[in-house]
């Protein structure tokens, strides 16, 4: 009972529904490895982007809605790869290395800057971070869908053929698409016939492993502690000389920085750029996967991160074939996009779960 | 006045209205710069007005009530649309199925706002985050409801599922088979400008009667035979419109081609002195609101200058085809009809005593507990209430599109009317049915203008288009934050 207290309704649904839909998955002998593969790329994919919630959430400006606009320096550095093809390392293994570590140099200083003015902001609505913050995210988003258009790019690649402006959706597949998927790739049918189908994305996931123990570090710093305290208690903060205003403006910058890395490994694991509208409803999956973890509006950790991707991803990745093959048999439809219905159930539903859970926390 | 005194209040206005004034300004850059036919113009703004304002005017009672801006007023059009799918498959005709949507939009409506209200109740101070999230994740039900459970669970065949036998199709027809498109706004056209004029008229003469009576002091005795009079008149009034609905009824719909017989001026004649004696007699005996002569000039000004403009487009034969094209625009005058009553429904409910409950709870919910009031309680009914107005504003929006977008027509709702009340004026915690009004005009005028003024200043219709919806989402975040930024200053001087 106490248990089911600590983790709360939804969560457990959640969970019992995770384990209930691999369990039918497997009785409805779809094949595991292949969704097994899948669902480790989706959480590679994802994984940074939600781990981009916590200094926000530990340096007390809360969830962070306003993820677009890391995500957007992130799609500006895969743009600008794209623009100037840079590639690296043709003809080795590490072919794509170049596009990608240029893309992160080009996002990161942005959401350096972008971080900065937009923590500035956050300081001067303290209590209305959440609401304030979709809206920033949902402007920039639509500011920058006129820039595709009118920005000078001339990469034939991208641009429209015929018209003004970049496609939206451009393929990463001659620069660093997919990059860190194949990378060290490991085949585990080649073990074992039974695992065929199995592929370990691990230079994906060793990345992911990497961006989460720097984080890891710089939180056991006395600049990470210091971050924490002033999200925990502002008040005691300043009673002790903590710069409160500077370590809300570190947290949003550390955010949007993780959120601009996470665009670049989300992109090059899709393979494909999305402009335009795409990001605008992306940091809702994010903000749900690290309550889904055990998360809530002013605590995270690493743990919420990985156990809510995990959960969050998994669940997506099965509830596809499951409700298209299950629906197929019983009812004689196509259930595929049943799916999206359900990812839109859950996650609104947890993230609204959070906020009654946090009742009238606003001060 | 000395000049440094009006200068330090002209400067007081522009700041408070900073807001309008630079949407007002972006309207008329846009205006010039799509070079639109004013004919167009007039007539989409005019559709635009009449199907979203009762949307908007839906946000105000929570705004009163100190919840802020409902979001989710999605979830009452979505009753809406469950209700309009209902006629619509039962092949409810017109009239009769408009009048059943409603019907049967209202305890769903209810319902649901209750349900809202509860949940908003327990994310006190985030309400409007909320209630945004609360938008979404209902939006996930609908569609899992119309898209699986339809045909499935919900016993439903023919036309509207899609092939396979499950889901709803994404369009829903209402033009086909009589059925409820339009069925409001077809019921009375009249020509706009003559609609002007005799607004102009009755505004011109409203304030001329003010200035007239402001000075008058009543007897007691006298005061009993005004009011006598005031009541007379009144009835009158609600004789004609008895009437008026009658004719509509049997007639099934007007369309009045811009010139009245006889009887009909006459009537109309009538119905407008009573109506001005009514509300002239009123202010005689109130006398509460004192209005300065000059404002009351200015609007005397503007009145006129409306009705000789219209009467120009209407009555002259001297002005170019643009102008001349006018003529023809039409006012869907029983909508129009029903966003007025609304409107003015709104200002009555806010002056009873539930609107005072209203009001307390929305500026200090402690002071409204010690008082007695059932804060909780008090904040449900204004979701409530907001809820099934949003779903009634649906149903006026569905009818004058004509198609509804089964999975589509509900899910920019809250953007839009949220952004046009935010142009208006309006803020977190203070709206009137002026600023919804204004904000109507201003935003869907930028709304008509940005992909022409897009295509003639850059050369691409789709900056436009990305245009205005960045406007829509950036009104919002700045609103916002400068009132999250005032309370933060406010809260640091306590």
């Amino acid at each position: 009972m106490n248990m089911i207290k600590k983790l709360g309704l939804p969560r457990i649904i959640i969970i019992l529904f995770f384990l209930s839909l691999w369990v039918t998955a497997g009785v409805l002998k779809l094949y595991l490895p292949d969704y097994l593969t899948d669902s480790m790329i989706r959480i590679g994919m994802n994984l940074i982007l939600v781990l981009a919630m916590v200094p926000a959430i530990r340096s007390g400006i809360g969830l962070n809605f306003a993820l677009p606009i890391g995500i957007i320096c992130g799609i500006l550095g895969g743009v600008l790869a794209i623009e100037f093809k840079v590639v690296g390392f043709e003809g080795t293994a590490l072919v794509g290395l170049g596009g990608f570590l240029f893309a992160l140099s080009i996002a990161v200083p942005l959401a350096v800057v972008f971080g900065w003015l937009y923590g500035i902001l956050l300081n001067k609505i303290k209590g209305s971070e959440m609401l304030v913050s979709t809206y920033v995210g949902f402007s920039i988003v639509s500011l920058f869908c006129i820039a595709w258009i009118i920005l000078p790019f001339t990469s034939d690649e991208m641009r429209w053929p015929i018209g003004k402006g970049l496609r939206t959706v451009v393929s990463l597949e001659s620069t660093f698409g997919e990059f860190l998927n194949k990378l060290w790739a490991i085949d585990l049918g080649k073990v074992s016939s039974s695992f065929r189908g199995l592929i370990i994305p691990t230079a994906l996931l060793i990345f992911i492993a990497f961006v989460c123990l720097i984080y890891l570090f710089f939180s056991k710093t006395r600049i990470g502690i210091a971050m924490k305290t002033v999200g925990d208690n502002p008040k005691f903060a300043t009673a002790i000389g903590l710069n409160v205003n500077g370590y809300r403006i570190l947290g949003t910058i550390l955010s949007t920085v993780l959120g601009a890395v996470g665009m670049v490994v989300y992109a090059q694991s899709f393979g494909y750029l999305q402009l335009y509208q795409a990001p605008l409803m992306m940091a809702f999956p994010a903000v749900a996967a690290i309550l889904i973890g055990g998360a809530t509006a002013k605590k995270a950790t690493i743990t919420h991160v990985v156990i809510g991707t995990i959960l969050f991803q998994g669940l997506m990745t099965i509830s596809l074939p499951v409700a298209s093959t299950f629906f197929l048999e019983v009812a004689e439809f196509d259930g595929g996009n049943m799916s999206e219905v359900f990812r839109m159930i859950v996650q609104n539903g947890i993230i609204l779960y959070a906020l009654a859970q946090g009742g009238g926390s606003n001060d | 006045m000395t000049n440094h005194k009006l200068t330090k209040k002209v400067l007081r206005f522009i700041i408070d209205n900073s807001v309008t004034l630079l949407f007002a300004a972006l309207c008329i850059v846009g205006i010039f710069a799509s070079q639109e036919q004013p004919y167009m113009l007039v007539s989409l703004l005019l559709e635009r007005m009449t199907r979203n304002t009762f949307l908007v005017l839906a946000l105000l009672i929570p705004v009163v009530a100190g919840m802020g801006l409902n979001f989710s007023i999605t979830i009452g059009a979505m009753a809406a649309q469950v209700a309009i799918i209902t006629v619509a498959y039962l092949q409810i005709h017109s009239g009769v199925g408009t009048i059943w949507a409603f019907v049967i939009s209202t305890p769903l409506a209810l319902i649901l706002g209750k349900i809202i209200g509860k949940l908003l109740n327990k994310t006190s101070g985030q309400e409007m985050i909320a209630s945004m999230i609360t938008g979404f994740f209902a939006d996930g039900i609908y569609q899992l409801i119309f898209l699986f459970f339809a045909g499935t669970i919900i016993p439903m065949t023919g036309d509207f599922v899609l092939s396979t036998g499950v889901g709803l199709r994404n369009t829903i027809n209402l033009m086909k088979d009589d059925g409820i498109g339009k069925a409001i706004d077809k019921a009375i056209q009249v020509p706009f400008f003559t609609c002007l004029i005799i607004f102009g008229l009755f505004v011109v003469f409203y304030y001329l009667g003010v200035m007239l009576v402001r000075r008058i002091k009543l007897s007691a005795e006298k005061e009993h035979l005004m009011k006598l009079l005031a009541m007379i008149f009144s009835a009158i009034d609600v004789i004609l419109i008895v009437l008026a609905v009658a004719i509509v009824l049997f007639k099934k719909s007007i369309i009045v081609k811009g010139k009245f017989d006889g009887m009909d001026s006459i009537l109309i004649g009538i119905y407008l002195f009573t109506t001005l004696g009514a509300l002239l007699i009123g202010y005689l005996i109130n006398k509460n609101n004192k209005q300065s002569p000059v404002k009351n000039i200015l609007i005397i000004v503007v009145g006129i200058v409306l009705v000789v403009y219209s009467y120009q487009v209407m009555y002259s034969s001297n002005i170019s085809h643009d102008m001349q094209m006018l003529k023809t625009v039409n006012l869907s005058l029983l909508t129009a009809i029903i966003v007025v009553l609304f409107a003015v429904f709104n200002v009555i409910i806010l002056k009873t005593k539930l609107g005072q409950v209203f009001k307390t709870v929305g500026q200090d919910k402690h002071i409204a507990e010690v008082s007695g009031i059932k804060v909780n309680k008090i904040r449900e009914l204004a979701i409530m209430l907001s809820t099934l107005f949003a779903a009634w504003g649906q149903i006026i929006f569905i009818q004058n599109l004509g198609t509804l977008n089964t999975y589509g027509s509900h899910k920019s709702i809250a953007l839009y009317a949220v952004a046009a009340l935010l142009i208006g004026g309006a803020s977190v915690s203070k709206a009137t049915i002026g600023q919804a009004f204004l904000g109507v005009l201003l935003f869907h005028t930028l709304f008509i203008v940005s992909p022409k003024a897009g295509l003639h200043l850059f050369g691409d219709a789709q900056i436009g288009e990305f245009f205005r919806q960045f406007v829509s989402y950036g009104v919002i975040g700045v609103s916002l934050g400068l009132y999250a930024w005032k309370t933060m200053i406010i809260h640091k001087k306590e």
